[in-house]
């Protein structure tokens, strides 16, 4: 710096230039603030203008997802009818139209949903609304039934699939098989092998397990399709059976059944003689058929003996032993039971039987409302009490020799079936055992064999021998089925998914959306 | 009465209606005319002309027994002249005696002192509020050079009528070394600055008898506080204070030569005198003397030495005390702790000038520092360039606070990676506060801080003109002054208005500019040893 | 003794500014493991209570960033009420501001966004503060610059001024000259004399290569007359003087010029926050 005394005074610098006489006023920055600000302004206005006069297309966090795509033009279909947010109530114009009648997307039926907990009906104070777990506004491709595990967690504590998640029901508690057959199914495939000349064994599976349209499980079990081929052929017939006297146990004949005019007996009139040989009090019948109406009609009878009131149970064909998710089938099958006997005695100009009809019919009507309704409670006890107690007046002796008679009359059925108290077990066709999961086998099939899971019956090394298996190792009553370290192995973190949404629904089964389907033609109608 | 009278009247309820609000005041007299003046003895001696001039800056008041007048340590513009009642003074305190600051510098605390330093600066060894280690060592050599009254600590004194006070203060802008406080019911002549400038220049009578009471109050004080004489006999240093010349140095005089006879001791009252000496084909600055330092030591201990081993010249205005070397060595050969004294403040000017010449940038530093008065500046606005933006938010945050009117340029010149921006220093010894005609510029109150009261103003310019560095800018009010002004020279002419930095006194909070920086950079600066520490750091 | 001797400067405290970023690239860490530890326990998204609450801390943020503004814009009423230094909110506003950004990233769990609205606030908080990182290396980089590489210091609203002001100077030492040196001056120098420029080699050299450019003044003073030389050496002087004159005006222009790209866009962010958060909490 240059010497500088009083000479210098009023310069600065280097160069001595003069220093300033005045104040220096800070340029201002408004130009800029005011470039902001309108520019704030501006794009505050347009969107202001947007959203209270041109739909908010440009203020939403985003386009709504394909599904809902259509109510994008204006935010009104889904935000103000209602106030701010958008309610339940919005949802269920479209979602519940058609499902109200069972709610399917309402809180309440994720309690019922496979868990029968009908204490939950009430609503809990966990319910959230629609669209906090099926968050909208976040793009076309977005998928809002992907509901992230934290919704799912908010109440059930289970850290993840690999993670705290509990082991498969009939893994856990070693559930047996309720199938109500006895089936080895190493010796099915090796047979089913042998005559069809298959080289691998896992073919034979699709013999019998025949896959459902969407791929995903398997269609019920069918005498006709699965079994006729092979079981009961012309030569299978009954032992030779004591024909029912006055005073003696036996089997009722044809004519005796038609005499009797037992409700539900029309088939008689149909039957073909030939099938039943008569030698003195005894009788034959062959060749039988599956669901034979004779044997069934005989039984039943014989087991009018045992319980003198089956009552509803008389309308079954098979057991009462349904599964606990399946109790409609019970009341389906008394209700289609009836409607034939109802239709047989349409025809009869008996003033009783007419008044019994409409007795009959009234029955029938409360039993459809019934079924109808989505909340009322299903059991099996009124098909349950009525084989709870045999009849105290038979003496030992007596039911024993009705048992054995029924014993003898189901000789070709016990094959397979099984029979207790004069009722065959019911058979459990379907092969659903997840309850509160789904499991797509289709989406599984392309890259495990079935083997590969359905290890517990070795039915390879089964099949691949002469002899048969012993039926602690292989029945029907083992659940040939993986526990859930077999799903680990590929379901990881890592591999494939695992969220919960993979196997849950919140909602009740999809199926259930053929419902909407039957609303609306009966809208339509 | 004429126009002119009218307005003198108004003038000087303007200059002294504040006093009103003033406890222990009963009355302050309307302005007395010239004929009422002449009356008083302080004014028999001038015409009843000028009398009339300085009238508004004159009034008598009236003060109730024990009202305090001012305290010790304030800056005040007034003189006093006792009429009649008794008015007591006395220094407080021990050590804490001075001018105590109770307004906050707030100055940016640049690097920390060494705690060494700091403690050892506290020579007194009695607990002090100070800021800055730095401050403390200022204040002990403040004290010494306004020291109105010879007064041992804590006794008083009482002035009758006929009395001058304060004057002293008034005329050196120091702060006031006592308290005053009226002992019983008084009536006192009270002078404003102007008027007392006027009066001293016009009368030499006056100037006579107030040097008179200079020296007989406030020599023998000075000169028993200056370490040197610390020594010596109460007795001795009474009869010192007759043989001593007092020394006035307008700025930038020489007052010896290098290679000139020396003899005699010369002690710094105020103001900053630097040394030089030649170097090569050109000078360097070697040191400097600030206020209770002495010259000439090293010339009469040291045998061999005859001639003054560097120029000494004032900086700006400086005051000294001459002592002739023949009264010198009858006190060294009466107080022989004397020579010790003297022989280290030899030793160490020698030491520090070996230093200065042989460490070159230091030297530089000295000069820049004392060519641009940062010796002389109590908070000096000092910007890192190293980090400023050039955003101006200091200016517009010294603009805010002072109703949209920054009160300084951001402009100046660079030292290394410091701007020294046109704002004002708060001198120590502050130049523009002479010859201001109206005492608009005033210290305000307590501290270093210089204000501008911009309603007494006249646009003289004579303070812009006065500070050396470029501080105080006059800016155009764009109003004009009414035809009824005093003096009558401004009537119908633009008023202009002085203004200046005035370190955001009256807001309560400390500088503006310092506080409104988002990037930290600028600093008021003390001191050189805060300079050094801000040209030290890292960018 | 009051004269300054030399010392080391006390360095014992770690610079600002490095504390900041420390303070900085702290929670920057901490943010991301809080997030990660989040992406264990749960999906983040814009709408779920993990993303709200980072859009919350997000908006607070920026709050706080822009209030910085304000206090910039009320001094008076700021120092008054003791609102805290200046040098303080500036860090804090860059603090905040960086980690507004990855507050934002964090709200919407790393996914780009969807509406216009979200699309806008995302790409501004973007620009906002690349701008402002940008806007804090010039700031921390041309002072230096400045300071380093030119010996005086100019007010930019003095500039065309200044520049008037060595020109006429200059102009008179031409006019006082010879021939050979007038017609130099008048050919050769008389341009750079004229208005302020801006050149963006200053950027790289705040000398502007000046030196080189005066190389055949130099070979023209060699052979002048020796007051002739005193008077081309004056035009040198004052050549160079001009030079960092614009050195000056190019690079305090860029620290002013900046502004623009940060403020504006800064208030459009906030706008849009405006209206984000309004159909957030409205809907």
């Amino acid at each position: 710096m240059k010497k500088k005394g009083q000479g210098q005074k009023g310069t600065f610098g280097e160069l001595e230039l003069p220093v300033s006489r005045r104040y220096l006023f800070p340029a201002s920055r408004r130009p800029m603030l005011l470039l902001g600000a309108l520019l704030g302004g501006a794009v505050l206005a347009f969107l202001l203008v947007d959203l209270f006069a041109a739909g908010g297309r440009f203020v939403s966090n985003g386009p709504l997802s394909s599904n809902h795509a259509a109510f994008g033009s204006d935010c009104g279909n889904c935000h103000f009818a209602a106030g701010r947010t958008v309610s339940n109530d919005k949802c269920s114009v479209c979602h519940e139209k058609f499902g109200d009648r069972l709610g399917v997307f309402t809180f309440a039926a994720h309690y019922l949903y496979r868990s029968d907990d009908f204490r939950r009906v009430v609503p809990s104070d966990r319910e959230r609304p629609c669209f906090a777990c099926h968050t909208e506004h976040e793009g076309r491709a977005a998928q809002i039934t992907r509901v992230p595990d934290g919704e799912c967690l908010r109440c059930h504590d289970f850290g993840s699939f690999n993670d705290r998640h509990p082991e498969f029901d009939f893994v856990a508690e070693a559930l047996p098989d309720d199938a109500g057959l006895r089936f080895p199914h190493a010796h099915h495939v090796r047979e089913v092998g042998k005559r069809e000349g298959l080289e691998d064994v896992e073919r034979a599976c699709l013999y019998c397990h025949n896959a459902e349209p969407d791929g995903k499980g398997f269609a019920p079990l069918d005498f006709d399709r699965h079994c006729d081929a092979c079981h009961l052929g012309a030569t299978v017939a009954t032992p030779a059976l004591p024909i029912r006297q006055d005073d003696r146990l036996g089997v009722e004949t044809v004519a005796a059944i038609l005499d009797r005019g037992a409700p539900g007996s029309r088939w008689a009139l149909f039957s073909n003689p030939r099938e039943f040989r008569i030698r003195g009090d005894s009788l034959v019948k062959g060749p039988l058929h599956h669901r034979d109406p004779w044997i069934e009609e005989n039984l039943r009878t014989l087991r009018r003996r045992l319980f003198t009131d089956a009552g509803l149970a008389d309308l079954l064909a098979a057991s009462p032993d349904a599964p606990a998710d399946d109790l409609r089938r019970l009341y389906e099958e008394a209700v289609a039971t009836l409607e034939a006997q109802v239709l047989e005695l349409r025809g009869s100009p008996d003033a009783d039987v007419q008044a019994e009809l409409e007795r009959i019919e009234s029955a029938l009507e409360g039993l459809r409302r019934r079924l109808d309704d989505p909340y009322a409670a299903l059991d099996e006890t009124r098909f349950m009490l009525a084989l709870d107690q045999r009849n105290p007046e038979l003496t030992d002796e007596e039911a024993a020799a009705i048992d054995s008679l029924a014993a003898d009359l189901t000789a070709p059925c016990r094959q397979c079936h099984l029979v207790a108290d004069a009722t065959i077990a019911r058979v459990q066709t379907g092969q659903r055992v997840l309850r509160r999961a789904e499991f797509d086998h289709r989406a599984h099939i392309l890259q495990r064999r079935c083997l590969d899971c359905h290890r517990r019956i070795p039915i390879a090394e089964g099949a691949a021998t002469a002899e048969k298996l012993a039926p602690e190792v292989d029945s029907a009553a083992i659940q040939n089925l993986p526990g859930i370290e077999t799903c680990r192995e590929c379901h990881t973190p890592a591999l494939a998914s695992q969220t919960c949404v993979t196997c849950h629904y919140f909602h009740p089964n999809k199926s259930h959306r053929s419902e909407l389907l039957l609303y609306l033609d009966r809208g339509a109608g | 009465m004429d126009k002119t009278g009218i307005k003198q009247s108004e003038l000087h309820r303007d200059r002294w209606s504040s006093l009103d609000t003033q406890g222990g005041i009963v009355e302050v007299s309307e302005r007395l005319g010239a004929a009422e003046l002449e009356k008083i003895e302080l004014f028999a001696d001038y015409d009843r002309k000028f009398l009339d001039k300085i009238s508004h800056d004159v009034s008598v008041a009236t003060w109730e027994a024990g009202a305090v007048l001012f305290e010790q340590g304030t800056y005040i513009d007034l003189a006093f002249f006792v009429l009649s009642g008794e008015v007591e003074v006395w220094i407080e305190g021990g050590g804490e005696g001075g001018a105590r600051p109770i307004f906050d510098l707030d100055r940016t605390q640049v690097a920390p002192v060494a705690p060494a330093e700091r403690t050892g600066r506290d020579a007194l060894g009695s607990t002090r509020l100070m800021k800055s280690a730095t401050r403390v060592s200022d204040r002990e050599i403040t004290m010494l050079a306004t020291m109105d009254f010879d007064l041992p600590r804590e006794a008083g004194a009482r002035l009758g009528p006929g009395e001058i006070f304060g004057e002293i203060g008034a005329l050196s802008g120091w702060p006031q070394s006592v308290t005053a406080r009226t002992a019983s019911p008084c009536r006192l002549v009270q002078i404003r600055l102007p008027a007392l400038r006027l009066m001293k220049r016009k009368s030499k009578a006056l100037k006579e008898r107030l040097d008179g009471l200079y020296r007989q109050r406030s020599l023998a004080a000075q000169l028993k506080n200056t370490p040197l004489f610390q020594a010596c006999t109460d007795m001795f240093v009474e009869a010192l204070k007759e043989s001593v010349e007092l020394v006035s140095l307008e700025p930038s005089e020489v007052l010896v030569r290098e290679g000139e006879t020396a003899g005699d001791l010369y002690v710094v009252r105020s103001g900053f005198v630097k040394l030089i000496q030649a170097f090569e084909q050109g000078e360097i600055s070697v040191s400097y003397l600030s206020k209770g330092m002495t010259l000439g030591e090293v010339e009469l201990m040291i045998d061999g030495i005859d001639g003054w081993q560097a120029t000494a010249e004032s900086v700006e205005y400086a005051e000294l005390v001459r002592i002739p070397g023949e009264t010198v060595r009858q006190m060294l050969e009466s107080n022989p702790g004397l020579s010790e004294i003297l022989w280290s403040s030899a030793t160490e000017r020698i030491r520090e000038i070996g230093a200065a010449r042989r460490h070159i940038p230091h030297s530089e530093f000295v000069q820049v520092a004392l060519d641009n008065g940062l010796v002389q500046g109590s908070s000096i606005l000092a910007i890192d360039l190293n980090r400023c933006t050039r955003c101006d938010d200091c200016v517009k945050a010294c603009a805010d606070t002072h109703g949209g009117r920054p009160r300084f340029v951001r402009e100046g010149n660079r030292y290394q990676n410091l701007l020294i921006a046109k704002s004002c220093y708060h001198c120590r010894d502050p130049v523009c506060l002479v010859g201001c005609p109206t005492g608009a510029i005033h210290r305000a109150g307590v501290g270093e801080v210089v204000t501008i009261d911009e309603e007494i103003c006249i646009g003289c310019s004579t303070c812009y003109r006065n500070c050396p560095y470029d501080a105080i800018v006059m800016w155009d009010t764009h109003e004009v002054w009414p035809a009824d002004m005093v003096p009558q020279g401004l009537r119908g002419r633009e008023r202009q208005a002085a203004s200046k930095c005035d370190l955001c006194a009256d807001t309560g909070h400390g500088p503006a500019c310092v506080d409104n920086c988002p990037q930290g950079c600028p600093y008021r600066v003390a001191s050189l040893e805060e300079f050094q520490a801000l040209l030290d750091r890292r960018p | 003794m009051p004269m300054p001797t030399p010392k080391s400067p006390s360095l014992s405290t770690l610079p600002r500014i490095n504390r900041w970023l420390l303070a900085l690239v702290a929670a920057t860490v901490l943010c991301l493991a809080v997030f990660a530890a989040n992406n264990l326990l749960g999906d983040v998204r814009s709408g779920n209570a993990w993303g709200l609450s980072y859009g919350a801390a997000a908006a607070i943020l920026v709050l706080i960033s822009a209030a910085y503004g304000v206090r910039r814009r009320t001094m008076r009423l700021a120092t008054r009420l003791g609102a805290g230094s200046a040098r303080v909110w500036l860090p804090v506003h860059t603090l905040t501001g960086a980690l507004f950004l990855l507050l934002v990233l964090m709200h919407s769990g790393f996914r780009l966004p969807e509406g216009w609205v979200t699309w806008g606030l995302w790409l501004l908080s973007f620009w906002t503060v690349a701008s402002g990182l940008l806007g804090l290396a010039l700031q921390r980089w041309i002072p230096r610059r400045l300071t380093s590489a030119l010996t005086m210091e100019v007010h930019y609203d003095r500039i065309a001024e200044l520049v008037e002001e060595t020109r006429s100077r200059a102009e008179a030492v031409a006019g006082d000259c010879g021939e050979t040196v007038r017609g130099f001056y008048e050919r050769r120098l008389a341009r750079g004399f004229g208005q302020p420029r801006w050149r963006w080699r200053f950027f790289l050299d705040a000398g502007g290569g000046v030196q080189n450019r005066l190389r055949e003044l130099d070979f023209l003073a060699r052979r002048l007359a020796p007051e002739e030389r005193g008077r081309l050496e004056e035009l040198r002087r004052l050549r160079v003087s001009k030079s960092e004159i614009d050195a000056h005006y190019t690079l305090q222009r860029a620290l002013r010029l900046w502004l623009y790209l940060h403020l504006p866009a800064s208030m459009v962010l906030l706008a849009l926050l405006a209206v984000h958060l309004f159909t957030v909490f409205y809907y």
